[in-house]
């Protein structure tokens, strides 16, 4: 009986290791980037956002909603009772980072869009337990009162630009027009009014969050 | 999925588990060879201080096992679609198990539903087994706004009185729910200046019958009222239920909770940010969300609630 010590192999152990895991994503992660990159028009849904939706977008990353609600529809009759259609590759397009979330102490979100008012985003916001009893979600007051520049408004449609080229070759990009136009778009208004736009996801303007049967907008 | 990556994915998932099996089944048999040359003792062990270990062949548990899980897996990839685009014998397909699945629910549920089909509204209302599903609906879809049991809070309005925006028949009703409803009252800030908004503030406070008003402000605000209200709001303020036009004469008010209003300061700021600023008033479509027949259980849920 005498104390060995784990001396032999041990690059091939890490090497091993390394390759195991990676292989993993080889299989699981390569084939989904090719399928994003071979995604056909037809399976495209939606616009990219405009500029106040984009902003919106923005604030929902920075205050964390993904955290409580998810934006993925699985198929299960019980879940597209609830929210809509199941989600479908072709929504998540135009979404750079997919917001897709994994934890729903909300509900899913992914076709709120229409659903409820503008209005009641703006109270459900502030209070969210004026319209909704019993729910267990932050309240979001200083939203109104932080009025945006929209000083990056433009750079920020400029890489979302960068970000389809190479993601999506056949996704739609920003027109040098509308990155001129976006900043007179973001100026003054608040970053409630942006996150509602995007939340509310208007018929008349592309993106925003889909609609329940139809697809994203 | 291309033919390049269906190949590349069969290739790698299989030759990753055919390597570890391998390799495990190797390190083990090499192991067990030491051993029996004496070039190795199963007493052997780690030793980093703290923490000792013995350098033996895992137990024939854990082999047998890891073995169990490798054919498997082998099982899963010829009856699943787990090797790139290979549909696996069952053909089984996600898209596939949730039509099914929906197929299933909608003949469960069309039975009991189509039950319904051919009742009218006011039918529903008085059918409990109806009602109560209406109520299931409602839960699911218009509780966050018009509350349980349909009181309704600030802004939203209350189902259960007998005061209806856009008209309280059944087929008013269903309309609503399916179709939505907007309402749009513009902002007068412009054309009425500061002044009129003020007036016509007062005229409004006067209908409300709650604060006593200066009978000479609300003449010139009875005037402009009846010039650029009236058009919606009727020559006497009682609304248009045509329009969805509120009736500002008696006590049910969607946007300003009169029951708190403690001055009649308080109630002039609201009215006049209504008047110069306008405000809209939406009630989202649902056709999209409850199909036609559980419209109908809805509004049969809804028209109960007023009676």
């Amino acid at each position: 009986m005498q104390p060995t010590f784990p001396k032999k192999k041990i690059g091939w152990l890490i090497v091993s290791v390394l390759s195991v895991i990676n292989i993993g994503g080889l299989v699981e992660i390569t084939p989904f980037a090719a399928s994003f990159l071979g995604m056909t028009e037809a399976q495209i849904q939606g616009l990219p956002a405009d500029a106040l939706r984009i902003e919106g977008r923005d604030v929902y990353l920075r205050e964390g909603c993904g955290t409580c609600h998810t934006q993925m529809i699985r198929p299960f009759v019980a879940e597209t009772e609830r929210y809509g259609s199941p989600s479908v590759l072709g929504d998540s397009a135009y979404d750079h980072p997919a917001l897709f979330g994994s934890k729903r102490t909300g509900p899913d979100l992914a076709r709120i869009g229409g659903r409820y008012s503008e209005y009641w985003h703006q109270q459900h916001l502030r209070d969210p337990r004026s319209v909704s009893l019993g729910s267990v979600m932050p309240a979001y007051p200083w939203l109104q009162n932080t009025i945006m520049d929209g000083m990056q408004i433009a750079s920020k449609m400029r890489a979302m630009n960068t970000l389809f080229s190479y993601t999506c070759p056949k996704c739609k990009t920003y027109s040098e027009k509308e990155i001129q136009e976006s900043q007179g778009k973001v100026r003054g208004k608040t970053e409630e009014d942006a996150l509602i736009a995007y939340l509310y996801g208007d018929v008349d303007q592309p993106g925003g969050l889909g609609h329940r049967f139809s697809q994203k907008r | 999925m291309t033919e390049f990556w269906s190949v590349w994915i069969i290739v790698l998932t299989l030759g990753t588990l055919l390597i570890c099996a391998a390799l495990i089944g190797w390190d083990v048999k090499q192991m067990e060879e030491e051993i029996a040359n004496g070039q190795r003792s199963p007493d052997d062990f780690y030793d980093w201080g703290e923490v000792t270990a013995y350098d033996r062949p895992i137990p024939y548990g854990w082999l047998y096992s890891f073995y169990l899980c490798v054919f498997f897996a082998l099982g899963y990839f010829f009856f699943y679609p787990a090797l790139g685009r290979l549909p696996g014998v069952l053909h089984w397909t996600s898209e596939g198990q949730y039509a099914q699945e929906s197929t299933k629910h909608q003949a469960q549920y069309a039975e009991s539903l189509n039950r319904y089909a051919q009742m009218s509204v006011p039918e529903i209302a008085l059918n409990p087994e109806a009602r109560h599903i209406g109520h299931q609906v409602f839960l699911l879809y218009c509780q966050n706004c018009h509350q349980a049991g349909g009181l309704g809070t600030l802004h939203y309005p209350n189902l259960t009185d007998q005061d209806w925006l856009w008209g309280g028949s059944p087929e008013k009703i269903e309309e609503t729910i399916s179709q939505g409803r907007t309402g749009v009252m513009p902002a007068w800030g412009a054309l009425l200046g500061d002044r009129g908004v003020e007036e016509v503030t007062e005229y409004v406070v006067a209908l409300s019958g709650r604060f006593p008003t200066d009978p000479k402000k609300v003449g010139a605000g009875r005037a402009k009222f009846e010039e650029y209200c009236s058009f919606c709001h009727a020559m006497n303020g009682a609304g248009d239920t045509m329009l969805g036009v509120p009736n500002l004469t008696d006590d049910i008010w969607l946007h300003i909770d009169l029951e708190t209003i403690a001055n009649v300061s308080l109630l002039e700021t609201h009215l006049k940010r209504i008047i110069s600023k306008g405000l809209n008033n939406l009630m989202p479509a649902h056709w999209e969300m409850v199909d036609g027949v559980k419209i109908r259980l809805l509004a049969g849920y809804v028209y109960s609630l007023s009676d």
